[in-house]
Formats: C-alpha cells, sequence, structure tokens
C-alpha cells in the first residue's frame, strides 16, 4: 500500500472536530479495501473489523478530527471571526492560508496588522483568537451568501511536502497519519490467520474532549486495545522531557497504560529489531487511551506514539519509516492475542 | 399570552447545586397535568414522561440547579465564612441580599480595612463572609449549621420585553420547557428532564441520559450574548429569537440536528438564531457521550450579565424557544446517523 498517497488523500479532506461526515467516509472507503465487516456509529466513528470472531477482541483506536476553528460572526465589511475548535494555537494563524467549509469551500487568509502600523510593545504581545479575522475578499453581501455562523474553518488543505530522509511535512498528520498506520496493520495482517478478534476504530473528536475514545470503547467492549497518537519529537526549544527520538517508535508507560499491554508491545518491537523507547507518562496521555482505559468496566489499554514536530500547525513533521514501523510493533503484538490472552495480561504477583 | 407568574416562580426557587428540592417541587406542580409521569432519579433529577407511540425517544434536558454558596465555618462573632457553589465572582457577590434553605435571611460583605469607599474588587471567595445579624457563634448556630447554603436574593424585573433577575440560568430555560409541554403533541416518548448539579461539574445529566437512552436530545441552556458595550465578540443578540446551538465550550453539535432544528424554525414561522458560545460548557456534553453515544442539539437563550444578581434575558426569545421545541416534538422524523 501507498501510505503517501492514502496520507495524502486523508488529510486533503477536511474534518474538525464535530464535523468530521467527510473524512469518516474517505476512511471508511479505505476500510473496505481489508474487510467487509465496515461501519460507523452515530457520533461518526469508522469501525473494520476482521480476525476471529470467537477469539478475544482487542481494540485499535487513532483519531480522525483535526484542530480548527469555527465561524462566530461576519463583520460589516465581510470579515469572517473565528472561534477556536480544538487546540489551534493563535500565534501560528496571523499570515496563515485557511478555508471555509461554507456553502462550498471558500479560500481565505487570516489577517495580521503590519509591523509599521502597530503599537509601541505591540510585537511582544500574542494575538487572541477573538481579535483575528479571516479574509476572503468578498464584499459582506456575497460572504453572507456563502458562509453561515458555524461553519468550520481549517488549514488550507494542500497535499503533504515530500522533505528530505522520507520525512514529509504537512497538516492533520495528528492523528490521521496514525489511521493510516492502522491500515497498514490491516495490510501486514491481512493474509496472516489471527486467533484475536480486531476492530480497528478511527475516532471522532478526540481533540474535544476525547468524544470518540469514551464512545468507541463503551460501544465495541473491548478486552483490551491500543491507540495511536502522535507525541513530540526533538524540536527547537523542547525539553528532553517532553519528547521521543523522531526515528523511534514511542511505547508508553505510566499509570494510564496497563503494564502487560506495555510489555506486549515492547517485546513486539524487540522481536522484529525495531528500534523504540520507553514514553514514559507521569500524568494524563492525553490521547484516547486515557478515557478507554475506565469505559465500562474498565479495559486495558496500551499506547503507542508517533514522534511528531510542530504538533497543531500546518507544518507537522513526520518520518514515513517510523509510522511504519509502529504499524509494524501493533501488528506484532495482535499476532500475539489468543485464547490464552487473560494470561498474557494477568499481572505478576 | 407569557405567563409571567409560571416564570417567576420557577425562577425565584430556591435550589443551589445538590440542594434542588425546592425548585423541584415548584416545577413539578407546573409539569403534573402536563404529562403522564413525573418522577425523581437517584440523584434528583426530575423527570417528566408524556408517552408516545412511535417507538422514538426524544429527551430535552434544561438544569435546574443554580450557583450559590456554602458555610465552611461560623466565627465567634457569628459571620459566616464561605465557599462557592459553581462559578460564583466574588465582586457580584459581596454586598448582598442571601437566603438559605430554611428561609434565613442575611448580606454578603468582605474583609476590607476602609472604612469609606469600599471597592468591592477586593472581595476574594476567602474574605467573604454572611452576617445573619447573630451576635455569637451560638446565636448563628442555631440559625444555620455548616454546609448550609445560600443563594442571592434578587428582585425578579419586569422590563419590558426583557426580565431580570438571579438564577435566569437556567431557570428561564426549565420555564421554556413547561411552556413547551403545554399543548404538546408528539408521536414519541419525550423526557423533560430537570437536571440537578449542572454549575458543579455538569454532574446529573449523564445519569439521566444514561437511564432514558434516548434518540435525540435537545439541550435547554442560556448563553452568551456580543450585543453590549464593549463586550467579547460574539453574534447572539437578545430578542433575535431561540438560538440553535452549534457549539459551546464544551460540545459540537452534529450538523445533522442542527440544521433539523433549523428546518423545523423555518417551517413553523418561528425567528432562531445561530449559537456559537466562546466560553462554558452545558449538560449536552454529559448526554453526548453517555453509552456509545447520543445524538444531542441545544436550544439557548442569549442571557446577559451571567452569573450576576440580575441576568437578563429577553421574553420573545423565551417564547421562540417555546414554540420550536414544541415544534421539534411534533416532527414525525427524527434527524439521525
Amino acid at each position: 500500500m501507498d501510505m503517501f498517497q492514502i496520507i495524502t488523500e486523508l488529510t486533503t479532506t477536511p474534518g474538525v472536530s464535530g464535523n468530521e461526515d467527510r473524512v469518516c467516509e474517505v476512511i471508511k472507503k479505505w476500510f473496505r479495501t481489508y474487510t467487509d465487516d465496515v461501519w460507523s456509529d452515530v457520533m461518526n466513528n469508522a469501525y473494520a473489523r476482521f480476525g476471529n470472531p470467537d477469539g478475544p477482541t482487542i481494540l485499535l483506536m487513532a483519531h480522525m478530527d483535526e484542530i480548527g476553528m469555527m465561524v462566530a460572526g461576519i463583520e460589516d465589511n465581510g470579515m469572517v471571526r473565528i472561534y477556536n475548535v480544538a487546540g489551534v494555537d493563535p500565534r501560528v494563524l496571523p499570515g496563515s492560508e485557511v478555508q471555509i467549509n461554507g456553502k462550498e469551500t471558500v479560500p481565505a487568509v487570516v489577517g495580521a496588522l503590519p509591523p509599521h502600523l502597530q503599537k509601541a510593545g505591540d510585537n511582544t504581545k500574542n494575538y487572541k483568537i477573538e481579535d483575528l479575522l479571516c479574509d476572503t475578499g468578498l464584499p459582506a453581501e456575497e460572504v453572507k451568501e456563502l458562509i453561515r455562523i458555524g461553519d468550520t474553518v481549517s488549514f488550507r488543505t494542500f497535499p503533504p511536502m515530500k522533505l528530505k530522509n522520507n520525512t514529509i511535512a504537512g497538516k492533520t498528520f495528528d492523528d490521521r497519519a496514525c489511521v493510516v498506520a492502522l491500515m497498514e496493520v490491516m495490510e501486514i495482517l491481512k493474509n496472516y490467520k489471527l486467533e484475536c478478534n480486531v476492530v480497528v476504530c478511527a475516532s471522532i473528536q478526540e481533540e474535544n474532549g476525547l468524544k470518540g475514545g469514551i464512545t468507541g470503547a463503551h460501544h465495541i467492549d473491548p478486552d483490551m486495545a491500543i491507540a495511536i497518537d502522535v507525541c513530540h519529537a526533538p524540536q527547537p526549544g523542547a525539553k528532553p522531557v517532553d519528547y521521543t527520538a523522531f526515528d523511534k517508535v514511542a511505547i508508553a508507560r505510566g499509570g494510564n497504560i496497563h503494564p502487560k499491554m506495555y510489555k506486549l508491545l515492547k517485546e513486539s518491537a524487540e522481536e522484529q529489531n525495531i528500534s523504540w523507547d520507553t514514553d514514559v507518562m507521569f500524568a494524563r496521555t492525553g490521547t484516547d487511551a486515557w478515557t478507554i482505559q475506565i469505559q465500562r468496566g474498565g479495559i486495558p489499554t496500551g499506547l503507542i506514539s508517533l514522534p511528531l514536530r510542530y504538533m497543531h500547525t500546518s507544518v507537522e513533521v513526520i518520518s514515513l519509516d517510523t509510522l511504519k514501523n509502529c504499524a509494524k510493533v501493533i501488528a506484532g503484538a495482535v499476532q500475539k492475542i489468543g485464547a490464552d490472552w487473560e494470561e498474557t495480561l494477568c499481572l505478576d504477583d | 399570552m407569557t405567563d409571567m407568574n409560571m416564570i417567576k416562580d420557577i425562577v425565584k426557587a430556591y435550589g443551589p447545586s445538590g440542594r434542588e428540592q425546592k425548585v423541584t417541587e415548584v416545577i413539578r406542580s407546573f409539569v403534573e397535568p402536563l404529562v403522564d409521569e413525573v418522577y425523581t432519579d437517584t440523584l434528583g433529577n426530575l423527570i417528566a414522561h408524556k408517552r408516545g407511540t412511535s417507538g422514538k425517544k426524544l429527551m430535552f434536558i434544561s438544569h435546574m440547579d443554580q450557583i450559590g454558596l456554602i458555610v465552611t465555618d461560623i466565627d465567634e462573632k457569628g459571620f459566616l465564612r464561605v465557599a462557592n457553589i459553581g462559578g460564583v465572582s466574588p465582586a457580584m457577590y459581596a454586598a448582598r441580599a442571601v437566603r438559605f434553605e430554611n428561609g434565613v435571611r442575611g448580606v454578603t460583605h468582605f474583609e476590607t480595612e476602609t472604612s469609606g469607599f469600599m471597592n468591592p474588587g477586593k472581595a476574594a471567595i476567602g474574605n467573604l463572609f454572611v452576617d445573619i445579624g447573630a451576635e455569637s457563634r451560638e446565636e448563628a448556630a442555631a440559625k444555620v449549621s455548616l454546609g448550609d447554603m445560600a443563594v442571592v436574593e434578587a428582585e425578579f424585573l419586569e422590563l419590558g420585553n426583557r426580565v431580570s433577575c438571579a438564577a435566569m440560568d437556567n431557570r428561564i430555560c426549565c420555564a421554556a420547557v413547561v411552556e413547551a409541554l403545554k399543548e404538546m403533541k408528539s408521536e414519541h416518548d419525550v423526557y423533560a428532564v430537570f437536571s440537578v448539579q449542572e454549575e458543579v461539574g455538569i454532574r446529573g445529566a449523564g445519569a439521566a441520559a444514561y437511564v432514558i437512552q434516548p434518540d435525540l436530545c435537545i439541550n435547554l441552556d442560556v448563553t452568551l450574548y456580543g450585543d453590549t458595550p464593549k463586550c467579547v465578540p460574539m453574534a447572539m443578540k437578545l430578542g433575535e429569537g431561540a438560538a440553535i446551538k452549534i457549539m459551546d465550550a464544551s460540545v459540537i453539535i452534529p450538523p445533522v440536528v442542527y440544521t433539523w432544528l433549523e428546518d423545523v424554525a423555518v417551517k413553523n414561522d418561528i425567528k432562531y438564531q445561530r449559537d456559537v458560545m466562546r466560553m462554558g460548557g452545558t449538560d449536552t456534553s454529559a448526554v453526548q457521550k453517555t453509552r456509545g453515544g447520543i445524538l444531542v442539539g441545544g436550544i439557548s437563550i442569549p442571557l446577559r450579565y451571567m452569573h450576576s444578581p440580575v441576568e437578563t434575558g429577553d421574553l420573545r426569545d423565551f417564547a421562540a424557544t417555546a414554540a420550536l421545541l414544541r415544534a421539534a416534538a411534533a416532527e414525525a422524523e427524527l434527524p439521525h446517523r
């Protein structure tokens, strides 16, 4: 499978948190290339099931929603006021290209006051989202015909840039690159006779309260789960405690993580000679794993992370090699889940 | 014709988060003649159920609790020390008349070394106190116990098309649900939930949704506004109609639901506006993530000066909200996904 091609299709489809209808359909289309058992639920979580339906169920989850904005008002001069839907840093918005997903896709830019016109001290202040406006180039009457309060605003979609060294830059690799990693897991496992029942879930609204993780885990009621999300890679200004090496699969360990799920993933990496590192989680992981763990009667949950630079910008950078390795580690772990799964997960005395 | 007495009775009823019994009784007295059964659940949510025939369940949820103060200590001179129940601004709660559940009245003030012009901006929850007229700890303790809660005593003001009082958040919406239940016709099972403890972290809503498992839930709550001097820019205005929720800080409404509500509004000639609220959460979020997920929407009433003793809303928005609820319940087809 051509990971770059799928990443391109997924990341150029808008799907701001809570408005994932379109990207949900695209993901289901790709899921169907691996199994006929594909569906979505009332929340728009997309699922694909394969493997042994009588075996223990393992849920694999990556989120499909993206950070973005929403139209909060239209000024008399046609400028569009925006509101943060989830996780957008207002500092990266001035001077950026966006698109307003209205009656049609309307290109726009977020303006910024030129330095010539700023007052003394303005350049040391950060922009606040309520001060930022989108400029579509249209007069107010036409803006109001095409755009309504409540329309989503996303970073302008463009195909990822190929950087050197099998590295790519683009928007929404958080976390659609990991959705693609789960497709790669299906690719690896497609000719393998599994003892367990696998449900892959591309979840919604992770960026807005982990809502897909909550409802998806409840819906599937799995025996165990692995979430895959992005983590920080080394980058200018970041401290070692914040990141994992760019070329290593980050396997989470901490209170939120079941020790035996950690062990399972770690052994899978070691057996395949995949470069990995422990990603120590001393508090909440901020991922779907955090909430999957406490659904229903509790679910043993592990977490794999793809190191990424410049999270929540439109130039997120990842390594396709590391992405592929994440998929291999998950696939290896899934292959180990069989009828003796309770022993595998049972904590040592 | 607006039933002003009903609105006033519901808005003025005592009911801080966790102590909703009195307001429950008031709302119960209004809804009992309008539905098939009325009951409270374990957490205290009041549920009015009107039976239908379609096999579908439509739930409305409107929180009935209000913000307030809780007594944490009584000093030797009989002053009560307090902590906040929900989002209380200490400056807004200084120099106010308050009332306890047992009817004891008092006034609030804050520690200050100034005896002339006093600046309530210096008030903090830690230096706020309640004076109930007692001259000793014993005298105060005979009237009020640790853990008792007080709410601000505010006048219900009729200001033309507007009304103002404390606890308009969210009693104006509770009253709108009662108004809608009058002459409500629906093929669906309608559950009107008056929820507890929204103001202290959205505690009641999830339990109600977990048990009822509705096909669609419409939340009723107040929203912010962008039509007063120098306020944060927001599109909602008083008097511009029922505000159909698209998002607040806790929830994003599925387009399939808010466009359905808009279609219902247009079809029935009900004035509406779109509601994108920059801050503040609602029961909607807890309902949405219940079990495997529930389809949710919201109708809001814009309310000025939120969490102050003079929360001000518009009766036309109240009427439009009630009308939209009634019209939504009358629809044979509910949105689905």
